[in-house]
């Protein structure tokens, strides 16, 4: 009797069958399996146009071409449970999300019919909208930082503080009649994401943060003179302006970059000299017998 | 989809040789007996397969080079021809050049000749140097002959990191500290630049491998007098060379010379690298002797001087490296080479030692190994490089020039003074009892 010819595809069959017997058989788990036959047998087909002949190999190649198997199985399993609570929450906060804008439309609604106060009561509504965006960009910031993705999540910070700006800039323009200044909100956003990034640098460790640090400090000097410029000079007395000698304040990222550099070379050269001395410390120590008998 | 793969620091320095050399390492080894092709077949495809770099293009991009996958075919790999004169054929596929945009990056050819089989194989330098082209010859014997006897689960390749890092995996504390901050350029030579005396470039030049074999028993007499003189085989050949140097570049007896010495940087890794992947390990040491010395043995006190600073150096070889990073890191492409070609001194002379070549290593079943050398890539002149290997007891010294007929006649009679100081050599012996 003629034994039974197993095929590549069959034993590519059972060794999927074998190695999911230890997950979950669940239908995404069925799918996954039929997905890495289907990867399996393509390898084989590549692999015979390549010019292998021996099956044994080839079975052997594609397999070891899937990598850790019972780890990427694992993996799976810990993606798909992942995958059900991550859809549960995206539900959940689509839903809050959802309500809460439902929510304040009404009172946009009720307060727009019963008080005729149509405007400025519509900011009440973009509020509702850049908060919802805020926490989508907070919860994405948090998954960055979790990732280690540390330039993605200060960008996303930053976006955070920019929207922050453009809701303060709208209250104060159109609520708070504070005059014509509301614009220099604007320009106090530029020092504010760079001070909050420069922070951030340091808190994450960023090779460059000693770098950043007086260019912070210099943006920060030059913002604070033309805001004091702007609000002070029209209102100081004939003669006398801030704008000079105003401008001193423009020297501070230079001072800051100054004294970081003689504290650099001064932790430099102490750590230098103490290493200097501890070796020369070694090298006179007291010798006990073993300076003579060992080597 | 076809995968991009990062182009390592070193597969960039080698790309960056191209200006010196032709970027590939060659390899020959002759045996009595005939090679199962199918199963030579199977093995080169089970070994290219899983080095993803031997099997893609390299593409200098403007600001980040990489590698990208390629589709290929044995028959791009592998040729097997049966010939009248395995050897001849084999020298003369040795000279060929793969470019680096090829889909595959190792050549390898089988000539057969009656019972006599000689296989030849060329690489691209930048994905491995000598040592990683030793371990894939040797790991193809070996699953070759596990193909054979359907010994399937010992089939086995390295499949790690190519990174560079590697180089520092044995180190920790204030020595890995000390060993990633030796930023010191050293690729920069302050002493007269002394060339060989190639002839003038000409339109003629082409490809050439000119070798010179030391029978087993001038190799073993020279084995023991080094052992007598308790330094190694390297040392000695060093001292042959920079004093067959002095006399075949004409120079004064006084005058200092710089000859570099490969070094494996694997010894830097913890299991001698094993668990990465094949790549380049090398770097040079410069050996200078401040004169020629009066004898042979005064040229061996003058080169083991210089040797010896370099090994007592714990960090031996590992100087320049993090520079190299650093300028791959943060310049683009472009700007990187340009920089480093301008802190860099290629070596105008040059010896490689690339060590043994086990014979048990590289016997294929059913063959016996009766000859084999391996070289480096070939080098435009002036540049000169001389590799050193040992198979069955014979050491074979070979050069690679992109040279004529007037080179190799050079390159011979150097071979010539090799040959008579390596007499003076082994006569120290004689003349010490």
């Amino acid at each position: 009797m003629a034994a039974a010819v197993s095929t590549l595809s069959d034993r590519f069959k059972a060794y999927l069958q074998e190695e999911f017997h230890k997950i979950t058989p669940t239908k995404a788990a069925m799918e996954f399996r039929k997905k890495l036959l289907v990867e399996m047998l393509d390898r084989e087909q590549e692999l015979k146009i390549k010019g292998v002949t021996d099956d044994e190999l080839i079975f052997k190649l594609v397999v070891e071409g899937l990598g850790d198997l019972p780890a990427r199985l694992d993996e799976f399993e810990h993606r798909e449970v992942r995958s059900i609570k991550q859809k549960r929450y995206i539900t959940v906060a689509v839903s809050v999300a959802s309500a809460l804008l439902g929510l304040v439309a009404l009172i946009y609604v009720i307060v727009g019919v019963t008080t005729k106060a149509w405007h400025p009561t519509w900011l009440l509504l973009v509020g509702a909208a850049f908060l919802e965006f805020t926490a989508g960009l907070v919860f994405l910031a948090v998954l960055k930082i979790k990732q280690k993705k540390y330039v993605l999540f200060r960008l996303l910070v930053a976006a955070v503080l920019v929207l922050f700006s453009v809701y303060v800039y709208l209250l104060l323009e159109l609520v708070f009649p504070i005059g014509d200044g509301c614009y220099l909100t604007f320009l106090a956003m530029i020092p504010l994401v760079l001070g909050v990034d420069t922070t951030l640098a340091f808190v994450t460790s960023n090779k460059l943060r000693w770098v950043e640090l007086p260019i912070f400090i210099e943006v920060f000097g030059v913002m604070l003179y033309v805001i004091l410029g702007l609000i002070l000079d029209p209102i100081l007395h004939t003669g006398v302006s801030f704008w000079h000698p105003g401008w001193l304040l423009c020297l501070m990222g230079v001072i800051c970059a100054l004294v970081e550099g003689i504290v650099f070379l001064v932790t430099f050269s102490s750590k230098r000299a103490k290493k200097e001395k501890n070796e020369s410390d070694d090298l006179n120590k007291k010798v006990d017998e073993k300076y003579w008998t060992e080597w | 989809m076809r995968k991009k793969l990062k182009a390592e620091v070193w597969d960039r320095m080698q790309f960056l040789f191209r200006n010196y050399y032709d970027r590939m390492i060659h390899l020959k080894l002759s045996y009595q007996g005939t090679l199962d092709k199918d199963a030579l077949k199977n093995a080169v495809l089970y070994m290219v397969e899983n080095a993803p770099v031997l099997h893609s293009s390299f593409h200098s991009d403007v600001v980040e080079p990489y590698w990208k996958e390629e589709k290929y075919t044995i028959d791009d790999i592998l040729s097997v021809t049966a010939s009248d004169d395995a050897e001849s054929a084999a020298d003369a596929f040795l000279l060929g050049v793969i470019p680096y945009e090829n889909n595959v990056q190792i050549k390898i050819a089988l000539f057969e000749e009656g019972n006599k089989s000689v296989l030849a194989a060329r690489v691209n330098h930048m994905c491995m140097d000598g040592g990683d082209l030793k371990y894939f010859i040797a790991t193809l014997v070996e699953n070759y002959n596990n193909l054979k006897r359907e010994n399937y689960s010992s089939v086995h390749v390295k499949t790690g990191t190519r990174s560079l890092d590697q180089i520092y995996s044995k180190f920790e504390g204030e020595d890995l500290k000390h060993a990633k901050g030796l930023y010191k350029n050293i690729a920069k030579f302050k002493d007269k630049k002394v060339e060989f005396p190639f002839s003038p470039p000409d339109q003629l030049d082409r490809n050439t491998i000119v070798r010179r074999d030391i029978d087993p028993e001038r190799f073993s007499g020279m084995h023991a007098v080094a052992k007598s003189m308790g330094i190694t085989v390297n040392d000695a050949v060093m001292a042959i060379v920079v004093r067959s140097l002095y006399e075949i570049c004409d120079l004064d007896d006084k005058d200092c010379l710089t000859v570099s010495c490969a070094i494996d940087l694997r010894k830097h890794i913890v299991e001698g690298g094993a668990q990465g992947g094949m790549t380049n390990h090398t770097a040079w040491l410069a050996c200078r002797t401040p004169e020629k010395g009066e004898t042979i043995k005064d040229t061996v006190v003058n080169v083991l001087r210089s040797m010896k600073v370099h090994k007592r150096d714990k960090f031996i070889g590992l100087y320049s490296l993090p520079l190299l990073k650093l300028a791959y890191t943060i310049l683009p492409q472009d700007l990187a080479e340009f920089a480093i070609k301008k802190g860099y001194d290629n070596p105008l002379l040059a010896v490689s030692n690339i060590g043994v070549l086990d014979e048990k290593k590289l016997t294929f079943d059913g063959t016996t190994l009766v000859d084999g050398f391996m070289t480096g890539a070939v080098k435009h002149k002036p540049y000169f490089l001389m590799s050193v290997t040992t198979v069955l007891g014979k050491m074979t010294l070979s050069t690679t020039t992109h040279g004529n007929e007037k080179d190799v006649e050079i390159v011979n009679r150097f071979f010539d003074i090799v040959e008579k100081n390596l007499g003076e050599f082994i006569a120290c012996s004689k003349s010490a009892q």
